[in-house]
């Protein structure tokens, strides 16, 4: 079995965050409901999020897992309106603090961006502007968003930086992102983010593209900092790792629908859809050293091929005719899952 | 202030740059003496004797080796000796500083023409694309390639100059004269001299603002909630800005080659025109003094787009 | 040396490859640089088992994977190929001796020729080591090896843009093993794949091994990957390899700091209750292979760094049977300095 890893600790070390569920009557910072995306195909429209719902309660951190094809890169730009306009259509509510946001004209989303709900990429490479120093992209934001002075402004950064963690800010706010490295900045992106301390922010693969030590330091920071700030956020990850560490409940996406969410932990033990259980049964780890991992076969369809049905249908080990109506997203105390044959299915988690 | 690296980066330009005049003049030089004509017989005027014919030939060194009169040019141009004329015997250093400012004035003009409307519809195109102003800038592009733009002139002459009389049609008044009519009797030159300017300019703009403002970077400002005016023009600009300088100091040296040509069909009394009629005659001094004054332009303005290229894009290291 | 200290099983064996104090230094940039991307690397890997290189950005590692299949040539320092130094040998007999041991790179379509079918891709080896027999011979043994992966007559006949990056990663694949290697190395060969596709390939990697004979090199900076697949792990930092174990012993008993380091960053997929309490977060960035840090490589970043670490670097020797660390002070299985 597992065994327990005698550890040197060096820094703060990341505790357990005590999950954060909603007390009754509490309203959910942010309420996505029956979410779906079109994007323009030729003449037509193609739809490639279909029935996405979830709640993020404030200072919770949610993890949005999936593959790639899943879309939950889509479903956080559609949170922020970030999609190429002329190009998308969406349907659904997207309700923020009580106000549904979703359909919103640019100029009121401009408003949220950035000031009440922030997001950080992928890439630290490419994400930032080469031709501005770093220290004057953090100043931008507050100063679009507060009106402060330029000089209040480049004070702010400076704090901001020290805030992520970067060592000497006044002489790294005059320097250009190619002088830095990939974590250092990621470190300003996230300044960049929570500089108007947003009530939200969302992070998308923020980790894939660093090293795995850099990694460890930039989700630490991150969970520092949205932690002391009560700040919600969205980690979307295909890395399931990450998610099982930072988060306290994940949505699992396929082909453009949510099928399962839930308290991470039982998720990981007793997982209720089959693509999470396949998912989960194909982890490379030590544990299985040497077995054959367990492998879902075949591939997930594309936009425009997506069945009917359930979506996992054609690579379920379980599918069976009644699979072939169009699956609702089903409640099961705490949890949702979107199969009709949840109740009656054991399936193996991480543990089995 | 300047780095080890910018100081020997300039050094290694400057070298450049002699090697580049010397190279361009002795080319030119040699073209000149390969074409046909013999240049002392068109000296020699009416009716010459052989003797007289001769004579000349020998005056001039006709008959020395070319790298040898070539030499001997060189050596007066290092000395501040630009010779005389063949045909005027006026100094050509002083036919030149008579006819530089006509030549400067519409290559200046037809620059400020080609930047105005050349950002104009390229930043139009890209920041609304697929929309009338993207049309009508690559329809404007395209013809601004594709038809020769001496044509253009005359027929600018023959419409607003002879028949509408808006402008004058040919000549050039002198700018320390009178400035508005120097400006106004350069303008219909300057609008020809600028059609290729303005394509280049239109196509590099949109192409390298379509390419900024698709790039990831643009995606994080939009995050932020920045406005799209400030997206487009504070960062967009900021981005294209080196290939905007390139592309300028590009466009400026080929006005500069054309206005051989333009000065000619306006008959403009500036360095193209005088080029062209010493080249017909064989005047080779004249020819030799303007090709080398029009190279230095040149190398110069090549160095200052490399130095502002430095100075733009805080990437470049020296 | 790791070859003096470890058992054979008999005396006459050669191992598959032998790589002694190898070196491979790039010059850079205007100002004459030298990138040290392999600095001083020793180790063998024997005929049939599969190693794990794990390393971060810098750490040389996919400099190491083509120096294994004598694709770069050394600054420094030998390698052996089956006993002979592919160096040594003339431009003929060197790629002939490439035969044998074969590469797969991580970007599954940036290897296929966009313009060639899939058939002819794999057919393609065959026809330049001149074997195999008539073309329809050959296209028979591409069409045997590519099913063996999984792929169709019906896929083979496609182009490479028709296909997902998991099928096109078993056509690489099926090119590589066509020739019979006896050497594989996979450089994050599924770094650019969804988890569960990587699973697919994980398992076809383990049945064509056993099927073919063949010895693993498995290059990848995911250690989940790397303990799975891997009889030993070398971990390198920087251009040196730190650690040296049993991938069980790794995981258990890993005695360099960094690699413990490396083991808890990447976190687990368990629920928090047995996650490990605490995580050893390295302070600052990875330095530059170009000026690496004096004495031990990672002592800038190193939790228990002490004087000495600046002045000596730690010899690469063993700690136990089969184990070799390089450090002045490695953990024992408490998490102490010994």
């Amino acid at each position: 079995m597992l065994e327990r890893l005698e550890v040197l600790a060096v820094d703060a070390s990341v505790t357990n965050r005590a999950s954060s569920v909603l007390a009754a009557g509490e309203e959910p910072l942010l309420s996505v409901k029956d979410l779906e995306v079109f994007f323009r195909h030729g003449r037509d429209w193609l739809r490639v999020i279909d029935g996405v719902s979830f709640d993020v309660a404030p200072s919770e951190t949610i993890g949005i897992v999936g593959e790639s094809g899943s879309g939950k890169t889509v479903t956080g730009l559609t949170i922020l309106g970030l999609l190429p306009q002329g190009l998308a259509r969406t349907t659904g509510e997207i309700r923020f603090q009580g106000e549904d946001i979703n359909g919103l004209p640019e100029s009121d989303m401009r408003l949220i961006r950035g000031r009440r709900i922030s997001m950080i990429f992928q890439e630290p490479m490419t994400a930032l502007d080469p031709v501005f120093t770093v220290g004057e992209q953090i100043a931008e934001t507050l100063r679009t968003h507060t009106g402060c002075s330029p000089k209040e402004a480049r004070d702010r950064a400076i704090e901001a930086l020290i805030q992520v963690g970067i060592s000497l800010p006044k002489q790294r706010a005059d320097e250009y992102p190619h002088q830095l490295s990939g974590g250092m900045r990621q470190r300003v992106m996230i300044a960049i983010a929570l500089a108007c301390e947003p009530s939200l922010l969302i992070a998308d693969e923020p980790t894939t593209a660093l090293d795995v030590t850099i990694q460890a330091q930039i989700i630490e920071l991150l969970l520092e900092l949205v932690q002391a700030r009560g700040t919600s956020l969205i980690f979307i990850s295909h890395n399931l790792g990450v998610v099982a560490q930072c988060c306290t409940r994940m949505v699992t996406m396929y082909a453009g629908q949510v099928v399962e969410s839930g308290e991470v932990d039982e998720v990981l033990e007793h997982p209720l859809h089959p693509y999470t259980s396949g998912l989960l049964r194909s982890m490379p780890s030590l544990a299985r050293h040497g077995a054959r991992l367990a492998s879902i076969g075949g591939r997930v369809p594309p936009p425009d091929e997506m069945p009917t049905g359930c979506h996992f249908q054609p690579r379920c080990a379980h599918a069976l005719p009644a699979c072939g109506e169009p699956q609702a997203l089903l409640r099961s105390g705490t949890r949702d899952v979107r199969c009709v044959r949840f109740p009656e299915l054991k399936l193996p988690g991480v543990l089995a | 202030m300047m780095s080890k690296e910018r100081r020997v980066m300039i050094r290694n330009r400057l070298l450049q740059a002699v090697i580049v005049l010397l190279l361009v003049t002795f080319f030119s030089f040699l073209l000149l003496h390969l074409s046909p004509g013999d240049p002392a017989v068109l000296l020699a005027g009416e009716n010459p004797t052989p003797a007289q014919i001769e004579e000349i030939r020998r005056y001039y060194h006709f008959d020395d080796p070319i790298w040898l009169q070539y030499g001997r040019w060189l050596w007066h141009v290092v000395q501040g000796d630009l010779s005389k004329s063949l045909i005027s015997r006026e100094p050509v250093a002083t036919t030149i500083a008579a006819k530089f400012p006509a030549t400067l004035l519409i290559v200046l003009y037809a620059m400020v023409i080609a930047i105005c409307v050349g950002a104009l519809l390229g930043i139009g195109a890209a920041a609304k694309p697929q929309s009338w102003i993207d049309q009508l800038a690559t329809a404007v592009a395209s013809f601004g390639v594709a038809v020769p733009y001496f044509w253009v002139g005359m027929v600018l002459v023959l419409l607003f100059g002879l028949r509408l009389g808006w402008f004058p049609a040919t000549g050039a008044v002198p700018f320390s004269e009178d400035p508005w009519e120097a400006i106004r009797s350069a303008t219909l030159p300057a609008i020809a001299l600028s059609m290729s300017g303005i394509a280049e300019i239109t196509r590099q703009l949109r192409a390298s603002l379509l390419e900024v403002l698709s790039s990831h970077f643009v995606r994080t400002l939009r995050a932020k909630g920045l406005p799209w005016r400030a997206i487009l023009w504070r960062h967009g600009l900021k981005n294209v800005g080196i290939t905007l300088v390139t592309v300028i100091g590009l466009v400026f040296n080929r006005k500069l080659g054309a206005t051989v040509i333009i000065e000619t069909v306006f008959a403009i009394p500036g360095m193209g025109y005088a080029v062209s009629y010493s080249t017909v005659n064989k005047d080779f001094v004249v020819v030799q003094g303007v090709i080398l004054v029009f190279a230095l332009i040149v190398v110069t303005v090549n160095l200052a787009t490399d130095l502002a290229y430095a100075l733009l894009d805080p990437r470049v290291e020296a | 040396m790791v070859q003096d200290t470890v058992p054979r099983q008999s005396a006459s064996r050669e191992p598959i490859i032998a790589v002694r104090d190898l070196k491979v230094h790039f010059k850079v940039g205007t100002r004459g640089d030298t990138v040290k991307a392999v600095d001083g690397v020793s180790f063998d890997i024997k005929t049939g088992e599969t190693i794990g290189i794990i390393g971060e950005s810098g750490s040389g590692k996919s400099t190491l994977a083509r120096v294994l299949v004598a694709l770069l040539k050394p600054t420094s320092g030998t390698i052996r190929q089956n006993g002979a130094n592919p160096f040594e040998l003339s431009a003929e007999q060197r790629r002939r001796l490439h035969r044998d041991f074969q590469i797969i790179f991580q970007d599954p379509h940036a290897a296929l020729n966009p313009r060639a079918r899939i058939i002819d891709s794999v057919r393609e080896p065959l026809e330049i080591a001149g074997v195999g027999g008539t073309k329809a011979e050959r296209t028979e043994i591409a069409l045997t090896i590519l099913r063996r992966v999984g792929i169709n007559a019906e896929l083979a006949n496609r182009y490479p843009h028709e296909l997902s990056g998991g099928q096109k990663q078993r056509i690489n694949i099926a090119r590589a093993l066509i020739l019979k290697p006896k050497l594989l190395v996979a450089d994050e060969a599924t770094a650019a794949l969804d988890v569960s596709i990587q699973a697919d390939i994980l398992n076809l990697y383990m049945d064509l091994k056993e099927e073919f004979n063949l010895t693993f090199v498995c290059i990848t900076h995911d250690l989940g990957v790397a303990m799975h697949v891997s009889d030993v792990i070398a971990v390198m930092y920087l251009g040196v390899i730190v650690e040296y174990a049993a991938s069980g012993i790794i995981h258990r008993n890993g005695a360099h700091p960094y690699t413990r380091a490396l083991l808890s960053a990447e976190p687990a997929v368990l629920p928090k209750r047995l996650q490990s309490g605490q995580r050893i977060i390295l302070q600052g960035e990875i330095p530059s292979p170009v000026a690496p840090p004096s004495g031990c490589r990672f002592r800038t970043r190193c939790p228990i760094a002490q004087a000495v670490c600046a002045e000596k670097v730690p010899e690469f020797r063993p700690l136990a049977e089969g184990h070799f660390v390089a450090c002045h002070f490695p953990l024992t299985q408490q998490g102490m300095p010994s």
